[in-house]
């Protein structure tokens, strides 16, 4: 599905990602954990196309996608979340859903005059269904400046499911939430968003890690040190050593 | 009927809006434009030309600076793609006194009746004789102004509705996420300068005729200031709020005479207070929300 090959970043004199081989498999949900500064946010901006990376590849369905922009990425079916939220302040709940379906379109002059959300719009339909999924339908109309933080969480995860992507990424999904937050969105990923979709979940919080993911990926200083079931990945000596220092 | 001067204020008032209706389009979008009197400027100066000079018929004049304006808009919108913020402001007020400049070399006389008449460098363009040749009454010249005024609000409300609008808002909120949203910023960007581009257009050669001369020191700095401050007091949620900050302005303070010599100081003042207290003004989105929402409760009781 998603592969990268050979991946590395730099920035200036820092090395973000050096060498990064990943293979995401078709519907499952795969976790991608390190230490701050470990390259994982930088990860993501690659196979988003927030950046490009200086060697390697990038294959989306066997596809080389490395030199493709983020707008070209997320219409080939690659959509996010991102780790400090980004919402659309000054539209409503679902106009922010709204947002993410227009690309959707077909382009032209008429479509684009055309109005942005009429009720029985199979794109307002989406969007709806998507806030229903997260729990969020009965806040659509309000402002999305409004929500508190867990719900923008969710708002950020509607959106970025509306377009039904091919691979999803989810970057801290649960920042900045108390841990019965947390166990909410977990079991939501589980239960309502992960079911036969590609997902790509970065967190810090291994409960949700553990609850949420079949696979799991560890980063430490922009190299790939540990990969595999989640249970063991977790047990290794270069991980443990990672988060918790050398004893 | 109105006499002539309260007349000119309200023409005044619905050509100034034109430009404050461009630089409107331009903020939603994200862009603090300090250079839309160039569009302005160049529409009136062509427009002028157009009729005076060649004797076209004043709508294709005026379509014709208005595309002028559009074309030199999309053309710097090009030019500026990969710079925003503070360094997109200064290259459009660059770009706004390289056209100034070149108007004070502008030189293009043609002798009519034995007279010279045309673009003479500093000293302007007199004799901008459209509005006297047809026998058009500053009344009627008024409801043409408002008719083109009209035209342009129907086109922005349209849009404002649009996928269009909301776009424009996206992008006015943030680039980054409404690139992730599969959305190219580079397009709708040069889209939304050269629609902004062809209503300023609009504005200046509807103000030529009207004014019947026109200087370069006309389109300075501060038209482009104030065409901003209009958005920024009115408010940025709705096409009305640059019209709302242009009564304020030309309405209000240009025409009681008891600000006569002070607007200036007023207006400043009211700029900061504005940007200190309702820094998107006063029908911001959230207003505009707010009031659409009585109005629905209104209509379903």
């Amino acid at each position: 599905m998603l592969e990268l090959q050979g991946v590395s970043k730099t920035f200036g004199e820092l090395q973000a990602l050096n060498g990064i081989d990943l293979h995401l498999k078709r519907e499952r949900v795969s976790g991608l954990i390190g230490p701050n500064g470990s390259g994982k946010t930088t990860l993501v901006n690659i196979i988003t196309g927030v950046y490009p990376p200086d060697s390697g590849r990038v294959l989306l369905d066997g596809k080389d996608v490395s030199r493709a922009s983020a707008d070209q990425i997320t219409r080939l079916g690659v959509s996010r979340s991102f780790q400090n939220i980004r919402i659309f302040n000054r539209m409503s709940v679902l106009e922010n859903v709204i947002a993410a379906l227009i690309s959707q379109d077909k382009s032209g002059l008429t479509t684009l005059l055309g109005p942005a959300k009429r009720t029985g719009d199979p794109r307002v339909t989406a969007a709806r269904q998507a806030l229903e999924t997260v729990g969020l339908l009965e806040r659509s109309n309000l402002s999305a400046s409004e929500l508190p933080l867990p719900l923008r969480r969710r708002l950020e995860i509607a959106r970025a499911l509306a377009c039904d992507p091919k691979v999803l990424v989810l970057d801290e999904p649960a920042g900045g939430m108390t841990p019965a937050e947390t166990a909410g969105i977990s079991e939501l990923i589980r239960s309502r968003i992960a079911p036969g979709r590609t997902c790509v979940v970065i967190e810090h919080k291994m409960d949700l890690i553990s609850h949420v993911c079949e696979h799991l990926c560890v980063l430490n200083h922009g190299e790939k040190i540990a990969e595999g079931d989640p249970r063991s990945v977790m047990r290794q000596p270069e991980v443990i050593e990672a988060y918790l220092g050398r004893a | 009927m109105p006499n002539d001067y309260l007349l000119t204020v309200i023409s005044n008032i619905g050509m100034i809006s034109l430009i404050a209706l461009s630089a409107y389009l331009l903020l939603i979008s994200g862009e603090i434009s300090f250079g839309q009197q160039a569009y302005f400027g160049i529409s009136a100066y062509a427009g002028a030309i157009a009729t005076t000079l060649w004797g076209w018929p004043l709508w294709v004049a005026l379509l014709f600076g208005s595309s002028l304006a559009a074309l030199a808009a999309g053309l710097i919108g090009l030019l500026t793609l990969r710079i925003s913020g503070l360094y997109f402001s200064i290259a459009t007020l660059a770009f706004a006194e390289m056209v100034r400049l070149s108007l004070f070399k502008l030189t293009y006389q043609v002798e009519i009746d034995g007279e010279l008449i045309g673009p003479n460098g500093a000293e302007g363009f007199g004799e901008i004789r459209w509005i006297f040749d047809n026998d058009v009454s500053v009344f009627e010249y008024t409801l043409l102004i408002y008719s083109v005024l009209f035209l342009v609000l129907f086109f922005l409300v349209l849009i404002e509705r649009s996928r269009l609008g909301m776009i424009f808002r996206m992008l006015g909120q943030d680039p980054l996420l409404t690139r992730v949203q599969g959305l190219n910023p580079v397009r709708y960007k040069v889209t939304a300068a050269i629609l902004a581009g062809f209503i300023a257009g609009l504005g200046g050669a509807l103000y030529a005729h009207s004014f019947t001369y026109i200087e370069p020191q006309i389109f300075n700095i501060m038209m482009g200031v104030h065409a901003l401050a209009y958005g920024l007091i009115g408010g940025l949620g709705t096409v009305l709020g640059p019209l709302i900050g242009v009564a304020i302005d030309i309405g209000f303070l240009e025409s009681v005479r008891e600000f006569q010599g002070y607007r200036m100081i007023v207006f400043g003042g009211l700029v900061a207070l504005m940007l200190i207290f309702m820094p998107r003004g006063i029908l911001d989105e959230k207003r505009v929300y707010w009031l659409k929402s009585i109005a629905r409760r209104w209509f379903r009781a």
